[in-house]
């Protein structure tokens, strides 16, 4: 797809996220900007604790945003907004949790927590609920007798379709997957990434995919911003960043990813980041596009430094 | 030869469960050298963490051990229970099958051998400080008290790479990360100066960049303190850096085992071709991610011919029929499928295989 066809349907800008109050208050996101386009998979990676989450549940409005704006197809999503765009927006933007043990609710049948998004709007009878769940498990490679039984009577990987129909039945256009394969087994792994790829051609959805893990990045996502303690200090094409990473902190994530390969195991060495690699004390670090679609954070130097590697 | 230090035979462990007897170890043999790291790798539920709960008496009280025996090559006899011990031409040897109490248990569990459990978050005590924990392990197996026992807790914590162990010692393990906390666990398991170190997926719950740092330091320690390795993992991507060899179980079952450039270059069973495939890794953007079909067979009834084969979409009619002997592919490498055997029809591994081979099979000068 060529850039000026590309159409934004989220537009993050300046976003922050603070939590706490006063003395104790702690900024997870210190203002992060980035657009996602219709149609793609943006990847958002990190190391616990950066922040990544935090943002996919800002977008959605579970956490409340303390600047910045987030504007979703033209309309501006956070802060104070009307009821009507609130249940637009619920929706529209529906997300799938990391952990399938957890994220499901014990007590409730399976009809139940698939459903559950339904019962807000008005006008959905019984049986047209019976019937959106009944397709909403097939779409997920489930059977829909198992729509009367418990979650605990599933398996990882298929509570993880539960997870997903749940988001699925609401027919949303941007789906936001917290880490939605970490917990599952490696061959289950595949399986839901293959199923997510799948929806994803069929319906057009636009994800924002988030992880601590850039193996799965680049077989999944399109684009992909790298974030580090509530900034972001990288973003690029899927493609361009694993074949250019800049940034010491993107090396040092990729440098981690354990290889199926022994002997290239063996030579490989493991780049550990260290913040204070960067003087930012007079020169302050600025968000740059260095070179289309790369966007890097740095100082004035740093990037004199980046354009080098980028030549060589 | 390099040296036995444990040796299952024939291993058999079911469980009872609501009336129903589970097979969940299927007749597994298995060799463990000293100074090796050996991994184990496998789907949930293929019985890999049940086989190592054998070693360190930790089986679920539902399961037990009808056949086969564990002989652990180090243990010294003890004189009151002369029948749990014997002797063959590798040495006396501790036989873990037949022991039942838990005092027996204690010989062995820690000094002999150690485990690091899977979740750093809920195998410490949140109630004592980081420094009693690890300085209990060393007073309980190294008999060494008080300031004694506290200098040697330091010198551990250095040696897991915990940054200011000295205000480190005092700290819970609330105040600790994820990593840090595994670093912990494994340092309470050095304290324990044990022979064999199982780990039962020690880094699943970590990030990627601290699950590399992680492997290194289980690898740099093994050096240190002489350690023969056991790691159990579901995932192969992990494994390259740190094995020595690696056996795949299924089912109950280790369906083959080899030296890690083996298994990785020249893989034999369909279900370790199977496992390396659907690695993210390897898979081509775009394109469907290789995923196995179906699910793991039920243990509950018996079965029959090759485990995998229901899964397998070129299982051939005896897979289905009668259990494949191990077929030695090289002294060190062993698979049981009828796909070695002389007459097979030729059955090509998949694409990302043969790359992977070919890739690193020149480079390995086969």
């Amino acid at each position: 797809m060529a850039s000026n066809e590309k159409q934004v349907l989220l537009h993050v800008e300046d976003l922050k996220v603070t939590f706490g109050k006063k003395k104790h208050e702690f900024t997870a996101v210190k203002g992060v900007s980035f657009d996602i386009y219709k149609g793609e998979t943006f990847g958002l990676v990190g190391e616990s604790g950066s922040g990544k989450t935090t943002i996919g549940r800002a977008i959605i409005r579970i956490h409340p945003t303390a600047g910045g704006k987030v504007i979703y197809d033209g309309k501006q999503i956070n802060g104070s907004i009307s009821k009507e765009l609130d249940k637009e927006v619920t929706r529209k933007l529906q997300m799938i949790f990391q952990d399938p043990m957890a994220s499901l609710n014990e007590r409730a049948k399976v009809d139940y927590i698939v459903s559950e998004g339904l019962y807000n709007i008005p006008g959905i009878t019984p049986q047209q609920r019976r019937e959106k769940v009944a397709k909403a498990l097939a779409d997920v490679g489930l059977l829909p007798e198992f729509a009367s039984r418990f979650p605990h009577e599933f398996s990882g990987g298929q509570r993880q379709r539960i997870g997903i129909a749940r988001a699925l039945i609401m027919e949303p256009e941007f789906i936001i997957a917290d880490e939605p394969i970490s917990a599952l087994d490696v061959s289950i792994r595949a399986q839901v990434l293959n199923l997510l790829a799948k929806l994803q051609k069929e319906r057009n959805l636009t994800y924002l995919f988030i992880s601590h893990d850039l193996s799965v990045m680049r077989f999944i996502c399109d684009r992909i911003a790298v974030i580090h303690k509530g900034l972001l200090v990288e973003m690029a094409d899927s493609e361009q960043l694993f074949a250019h990473p800049l940034h010491p902190y993107t090396r040092a994530l990729l440098s981690a990813i354990p290889q199926p390969d022994p002997l290239k195991e063996r030579k490989k060495v493991l780049e550990v980041y260290d913040p204070s690699c960067h003087d930012y004390s007079v020169d302050k670090p600025v968000w740059t596009e260095i070179e289309p679609g790369h966007f890097i954070l740095g100082n004035q130097k740093e990037l004199t430094e980046y354009r080098e590697k980028l030549k060589a | 030869m390099q040296e036995k230090i444990l040796s299952i035979e024939n291993l058999s462990v079911r469980f009872s469960l609501r009336g129903r007897i589970l097979h969940a170890i299927r007749q597994v043999s298995l060799d463990v050298y000293k100074g090796e790291t050996l991994v184990i790798v496998g789907e949930s539920g293929c019985g890999k963490s049940v086989l190592n709960k054998n070693l360190i008496g930790l089986l679920d009280s539902n399961g037990f051990i009808d056949n086969g025996s564990i002989k652990y090559y180090g243990a010294k006899p003890d004189a009151k229970n002369p029948d749990l011990y014997g002797e063959d031409e590798k040495g006396t040897y501790a036989d873990l099958a037949k022991f039942k109490k838990e005092k027996d248990w204690l010989k062995i569990r820690g000094q002999e051998i150690c485990m690091i459990l899977q979740d750093p978050m809920t195998s410490l005590n949140p109630l004592k400080t980081i420094g009693a924990q690890i300085a209990e392990a060393i007073s309980l197996h190294q008999g060494k008290k008080g300031k004694e026992a506290k200098e040697a807790a330091l010198q551990i914590m250095r040696d897991v790479r915990i940054d200011d162990p000295e205000r480190r010692y005092k700290q819970y393990p609330h105040e600790f990360s994820g990593g840090m906390r595994q670093r912990v666990v494994i340092a309470i398991a050095i304290a324990c100066n044990p022979k064999i170190l199982i780990c039962d997926e020690p880094t699943t719950a970590l990030d990627v960049t601290i699950q590399a740092q992680v492997l290194s330091l289980i690898r740099e320690l093994k050096e240190k303190y002489k350690l023969t390795v056991i790691f159990i993992t579901h995932d192969l991507g992990v494994v390259a850096n740190i094995a020595d060899r690696v056996a795949v179980m299924y089912a109950g079952d280790i369906i083959e085992i080899g030296m890690v450039e083996e298994i990785f270059y020249q893989p034999k069973h369909p279900y370790t071709w199977a496992l390396l495939s659907s690695l993210p890794q390897l898979g081509v953007k775009g394109e469907d991610l290789f995923s196995i079909k179906g699910t793991p067979p039920n243990l509950f009834a018996e079965v029959k011919g090759d485990a995998f084969a229901p899964r397998n979409p070129q299982a051939l009619k005896i897979d289905f029929e009668e259990l494949p002997p191990y077929f030695t592919v090289s002294p060190t490498h062993k698979a049981r499928t009828w796909l070695l055997d002389e007459r097979a029809p030729k059955v090509e591994p998949p694409e990302v295989i043969r790359s992977l081979n070919s890739e690193g099979g020149a480079a390995n000068g086969k």
